[in-house]
């Protein structure tokens, strides 16, 4: 594989995965119709609710087969696909599992604990897959739990993969209307789970969507996500070559440490070398592991380094 | 007027307070750590640091027999961490009105830019370090860092929650609200005493 410098690398092509959850009706599935070429894979009939004018091309899938086959057959036609709602796919992975691997079931019927570990190895297979040909969009509806006065919104999907669904995804959004107005919530909070990622944090309004007005907010936060990411990798460019330099010639002077009185000024050299990003604080820590390995340490009484007694 | 002695603060210190705010038994716990006293290592903590000491010596270039409990998280955290600084040690000093103070943490992994924590938790849920007073001390540790990620196994699935510098609260509003806790509950005193940095 060739290596690429940071000027030369382009993020135009990258493909982004986001959740958006939310409580029924708060307009998740017209929302995520605003990403670029969208496939709706519909487990939840979510495209009847979309005003007409907004509606894209649909998948109705009622097996976790037909999903697979219509992604497949979806490659090279779409830049994006939806999944509403990704609790539903879960659903349709668990009675995949239950039909195609005899570890998935227990004896009485129910759901495996093994079964758990199959549905988020192929959750995570299915998201790496999809992420090298599509952006991925995964709906969830969400719940609202109140415990005294704290209030928290928790993704409807099986209990054990509520954790592991975040993981492939580089941003998460809680989308919820507040004083007639939607908002996404990037930043998590004890309410909500969120990710934030690429300078996209905080809340984000979702304008409302007049008549004969394009549907494109996704789309434009996407574009956002790359040159965000294209802007952040120039200006670390330099750091970058910086940090290089400095962590080799740090690693040349720690190597050249080999008695108590090295070790001052190896420190002293080290500070001042030109640093980018951590390289000092990584610079020192590899004196302080090199001193540990030699046996030497600081001895109070004569304000000096020693060899261990 | 004497100058305030310089003292210290640790991020365990901080979080041990924090829980006195959730648990029946946190205020003693939160007791027991501002008098410095040790606590018995729980089962769930050593667990922790025998994984963490099986994850460095992967990254140290040993390998694990295929039959390894937990061959799966650490494949997928060593290429993670490779060739990140390990147990970096960092002190900063910070004023907190007037009050001389001496961050102090222990950094799990350090690499580029990036700050990683290793947590073992068997029983993991979203958001478990949201509010955890780690992040905000260890970005305030190293200035030059972009993001702290917390790396989390329950010993067969690894997952992450990345806090990126820009959403991250500033570590002196904290400390400033535990330091006015400790003067209301004449503990200050005790602090002084048992976290000055000459002890």
């Amino acid at each position: 594989m060739p290596i690429v410098k940071p000027e030369n690398m382009n993020f135009s092509n990258k493909n982004i995965i986001m959740i958006i959850s939310g409580l029924p009706g708060t307009g998740k599935t017209t929302l995520a119709l605003s990403a670029p070429d969208v496939l709706l894979i519909d487990t939840d009939e979510g495209m009847a609710r979309v005003n007409p004018a907004h509606r894209r091309d649909a998948s109705i899938c009622k097996t976790y087969e037909e999903v697979l086959s219509d992604l497949k057959a979806a490659e090279g036609q779409y830049k994006t696909v939806v999944i509403d709602t990704c609790g539903a796919l879960i659903e349709y992975m668990k009675e995949w599992a239950m039909r195609t691997d005899p570890k998935a079931s227990k004896k009485d019927g129910g759901f495996s604990l093994q079964g758990y570990g199959i549905i988020k190895s192929e959750f995570i297979r299915l998201s790496s897959e999809l992420r090298k040909k599509f952006n991925v969009i995964y709906l969830f509806h969400e719940n609202m739990t109140k415990i005294d006065e704290n209030v928290f919104y928790e993704l409807v999907v099986e209990g054990s993969t509520r954790t592991l669904v975040y993981q492939p995804a580089d941003l998460a959004a809680h989308l919820f209307i507040q004083t007639g107005k939607r908002y996404l919530g990037f930043t998590p909070t004890e309410q909500y789970s969120a990710k934030s990622a690429y300078g996209i944090k905080g809340l984000i309004e979702v304008p409302e969507l007049k008549d004969g007005e394009p549907n494109n907010f996704l789309t434009t936060l996407f574009d956002k996500v790359r040159s965000n990411l294209a802007k952040e990798s120039a200006s670390l460019e330099k750091d970058r070559e910086a940090y290089g330099r400095a962590m080799a010639d740090a690693s040349d002077i720690v190597n050249a440490v080999q008695n108590p009185e090295d070790v001052l000024p190896a420190s002293e050299k080290i500070k001042a070398l030109k640093h980018g990003l951590t390289s000092q604080s990584e610079g020192l820590s590899m004196l302080k592991d090199k001193i540990d390995k030699l046996g030497i340490v600081w001895d109070k009484a004569s304000k000096s380094y020693v060899r261990k007694s | 007027m004497s100058a305030s002695p310089r003292v210290r603060i640790t991020q365990s210190l901080l979080s041990e307070w924090l829980w006195t705010f959730k648990t029946d038994d946190g205020y003693d716990n939160f007791l027991a750590a501002l008098n410095r006293q040790k606590k018995p290592m729980t089962e769930s903590m050593l667990d922790g640091i025998r994984y963490e000491n099986c994850l460095n010596s992967v990254l140290d270039g040993e390998q694990l027999p295929e039959n390894h409990e937990w061959l799966f998280p650490i494949t997928e955290m060593a290429e993670e961490l490779w060739g990140a600084q390990k147990q970096v040690v960092l002190f900063k000093d910070i004023d907190i009105d007037g009050q001389p103070v001496l961050l102090h943490g222990v950094l799990d992994y350090l690499r580029e830019g990036h700050i990683w924590d290793c947590k073992f938790s068997k029983r993991y849920h979203l958001n478990k370090y949201l509010d955890s007073p780690q992040t905000p001390m260890y970005l305030t540790l190293v200035p030059e860092a972009f993001d702290f990620t917390y790396i989390i196994t329950d010993g067969k699935w690894v997952y992450r929650e990345r806090y990126p510098r820009e959403i991250v609260p500033d570590i002196g509003t904290t400390i400033n609200q535990f330091y006015k806790f400790l003067k209301q509950h004449d503990l200050w005193k005790t602090y002084l005493e048992k976290w000055s940095v000459n002890n």
